[in-house]
């Protein structure tokens, strides 16, 4: 079953030149370290953290609603660092999500509701399924579905990961529409 | 999830007459056929551990039983452990000195707290050994049982021998030495040597190395009182008994205590790769690398079949005509004219719900069976024709899976666009062009085709529910025209005098099976 069109009002969002298309509802702290390389859509009442470092998403991602990305911390003897959170291509982050990862890959999908620990490192072509807390500092290996509390290997995906991942988010952005004025 | 990476909502037939999600199938260039997951072998290409992503040789990853060497996964939850350091004051013998701080290592756990210091596993000098598992109990035993049963086969081994050698008499050891030292055959008196030498060391043995002696152990006495009292008396704590997944996590040992947690290896997960069975080509071969997701052969049926989804499905009623609008995508780098077929013929006679179901049950078995001899058939006859062009390597053996197949009935009288649709070729840079003249190029009924995207068409069947209740489902047919690969020609089907490789056009037949979604209740 294909996507069906989702509509927004045009006053809501902002479409830069590149194509990202970011609500005007959503927080993004520290804008000046935030990179979206286009065609990126960041929805309502999303909280991106750039305050605390940079944070680069690539192209074709979709954060979904209620989402916050927020870039990992460590705890030295001397204080706290905070480290840069890196999005890959084709992403797509499903409604309420906390994502705390020091990296995430290409191609990778996070069901609704994860937790995503600190410093934790989504490699490329993973998934996370819904509901699924994920410790910190957990490495996720390409080609594998991570679930549960806490998320562990639940099941390979299928070897045609990085297709399905590009046909989804970009078919998601064709149908992210404005509403046609009447 | 699942129904994004595995969508259940369009099924395609493999060769095999198994229906699978498209995203679970492979395209054999060689056989030019449909595999689907049990139409392959998998292989093991390496071993690799899922939290360090180090690869480990298969010897090894054997020798350890398939377990990673430096990586712990915690006994309570599962999450993979990490190794804490801490300063410890160690008290001087010298009362004059200060204390000395010393660093130790414990392992601890992100998610459930848990640690080596709760179960009081001593802390470590080193950070990265000494986390030897216990030893079991019974390993002393299983190794005893495989040193006896190693040397059963070697000696089963020897029989064999024995029995080939005197079928062979007439090359008798001494005389056929020197007969392979004229010959300059070294390699036979090696083998010949080695044979003796072990028939000598089985005849010193006599059977003492096989023979095992048994110790029965010995029965308990019944008596009044169970021997263990503390059963009644003690409490149970049930926050310190291990639940049933802690227990089936170290099978081993099992656990029923929490405070016999012990850090358990880390398990290695392998990378695939998947060979046709027919012709034992490889159909996805990944790289080597465990954190790569590069294919040195890579053969997905998403990249080589048209790709029939469902866009947009409006409220069925029973006997009510409605408009599905269905998309097809072009994976190929060539233009396609796939035509539209319905796999069974729908009978419109039928309209009593009671009797239909019955009938098309009975009638359903008829046209799968038929179906399937007609696929055979045809199945075969390609290979011929294929064969006689030097592609197929190998006669082929028609494999029936449809017997794994949920029921699939067709519960819809279905009209199909009776023209056929004009795919345009793949193209890359599509999506950066900006005016779009495709849409121009192709002259298309607006009451067949409802819009163009590019490589992909969206079209309208029409679609009226048989039944009342149940999903709206049928099968069609795909056809079109497929052209080979020209490598696979050359490699496969090289013969003398035939240097170039030619590009060839087979007709291709694809089953899909559509599900379309429940009927409405309400508007009976």
């Amino acid at each position: 079953m294909e996507l069906q069109d989702m509509t927004y009002s045009k006053d809501e969002y902002i479409e830069t030149a590149s194509g990202n298309k970011v609500s005007r509802q959503s927080v993004l702290c520290g804008s000046q370290n935030i990179v979206l390389n286009g065609k990126t859509i960041i929805m309502s009442d999303c909280i991106i953290r750039g305050d605390l470092a940079n944070v680069r998403i690539g192209r074709n991602c979709v954060i979904s609603k209620r989402s916050v990305i927020r870039p990992p911390f460590k705890k030295f003897s001397k204080g706290v660092a905070f480290f840069p959170l890196h999005i890959g291509d084709n992403v797509l982050i499903e409604e309420d999500c906390v994502i705390n990862a020091a990296q995430v890959g290409s191609y990778v999908h996070i069901g609704k509701n994860c937790v995503i620990g600190r410093r934790s490192i989504l490699k490329d072509c993973c998934a996370i399924a819904d509901n699924t807390v994920l410790p910190p500092e957990t490495v996720v290996p390409p080609f594998t579905l991570y679930g549960g509390s806490p998320g562990t290997f639940t099941s390979m995906l299928p070897e045609c990961m990085q297709d399905i991942m590009t046909d989804i988010t970009k078919s998601y952005y064709q149908h992210f529409v404005p509403v046609k004025p009447n | 999830m699942a129904e994004l990476f595995w969508p259940g909502s369009v099924l395609y037939f493999c060769s095999c007459k198994l229906a699978s999600p498209f995203t679970s199938l492979y395209f054999c260039r060689y056989c030019v056929e449909v595999r689907c997951q049990l139409c392959v072998y998998t292989e093991t290409d390496s071993y690799f551990c899922p939290n360090c992503l180090e690869n480990m040789p298969s010897a090894e990853a054997k020798l350890k039983k398939n377990r990673c060497a430096n990586c712990f996964e915690c006994p309570s939850c599962g999450n993979a452990l990490s190794t804490r350091a801490t300063a410890i004051a160690i008290p001087s013998d010298n009362p004059e000195e200060k204390t000395t701080a010393k660093k130790v290592f414990y392992l601890a756990c992100g998610f459930c707290r848990w640690s080596t210091r709760d179960v009081a596993i001593p802390d470590r000098n080193n950070a990265s050994s000494g986390w030897q598992e216990p030893d079991n109990p019974v390993s002393k035993r299983m190794n005893n049982l495989v040193d006896f049963y190693k040397k059963l086969a070697t000696k089963e081994q020897q029989d064999r021998e024995k029995l080939k050698l005197k079928k062979k008499n007439y090359i008798h050891i001494s005389a056929s030495s020197s007969f392979a030292t004229k010959t300059g055959n070294l390699g036979l008196i090696k083998k010949r040597s080695s044979l003796s030498l072990m028939r000598s060391l089985s005849l010193n043995k006599g059977n003492g190395g096989i023979e095992e002696e048994i110790s029965f152990s010995e029965p308990a006495e019944a008596t009044e009182q169970p021997s263990r009292q503390d059963l009644y008396t003690e409490v149970v704590k049930l926050e310190k008994s291990s639940s049933v997944s802690q227990m089936l996590a170290q099978p081993d040992f099992q656990y029923s205590q929490t405070c016999d947690f012990y850090p358990r290896h880390k398990h290695l997960i392998a990378k695939r790769s998947q060979r046709c069975r027919q012709c034992e080509h490889n159909v996805v071969k990944p790289e080597f690398n465990p954190s790569s997701t590069k294919y040195k052969i890579q053969f997905f049926a998403i990249n080589y079949i048209p790709q029939l989804q469902i866009s947009n499905v409006p409220e069925f009623s029973y006997q009510k005509k409605s408009r599905v609008t269905l998309s097809l995508k072009n994976p190929l780098d060539y233009p396609v004219n796939v035509t539209l077929k319905l796999a069974r013929k729908p009978d419109s006679n039928i309209t009593d719900d009671v009797k239909q179901d019955e009938l098309s049950e009975g009638e359903e078995k008829g046209t799968l069976e038929e179906q399937g001899k007609d696929g055979i058939k045809k199945a075969i006859k390609r290979t011929d024709s294929l064969s006689e062009k030097g592609l197929a390597k190998t006669q082929k053996i028609p494999v029936d899976n449809s017997g794994d197949n949920e029921t699939m009935v067709d519960t819809a009288e279905v009209v199909l666009p009776s023209t056929p649709l004009l795919l345009a070729a793949k193209d890359d840079a599509a999506e950066f062009d900006e005016n779009e003249a495709t849409t121009t190029k192709y002259e298309d009924d607006p009451n067949v085709i409802a819009s163009r995207q590019a490589n992909k068409i969206y079209f309208y069947i029409d679609v009226t529910p048989l039944r009342t209740t149940g999903d709206v489902q049928f099968s069609l047919l795909l056809n079109y025209d497929f052209k080979t690969i020209p490598s696979s020609v050359s490699k496969v089907g090289a013969k003398e005098g035939q240097d170039e490789p030619k590009i060839e056009t087979i007709h291709l037949e694809h089953q899909a099976h559509l599900k379309l979604g429940e009927i409405s209740q309400s508007k009976q």
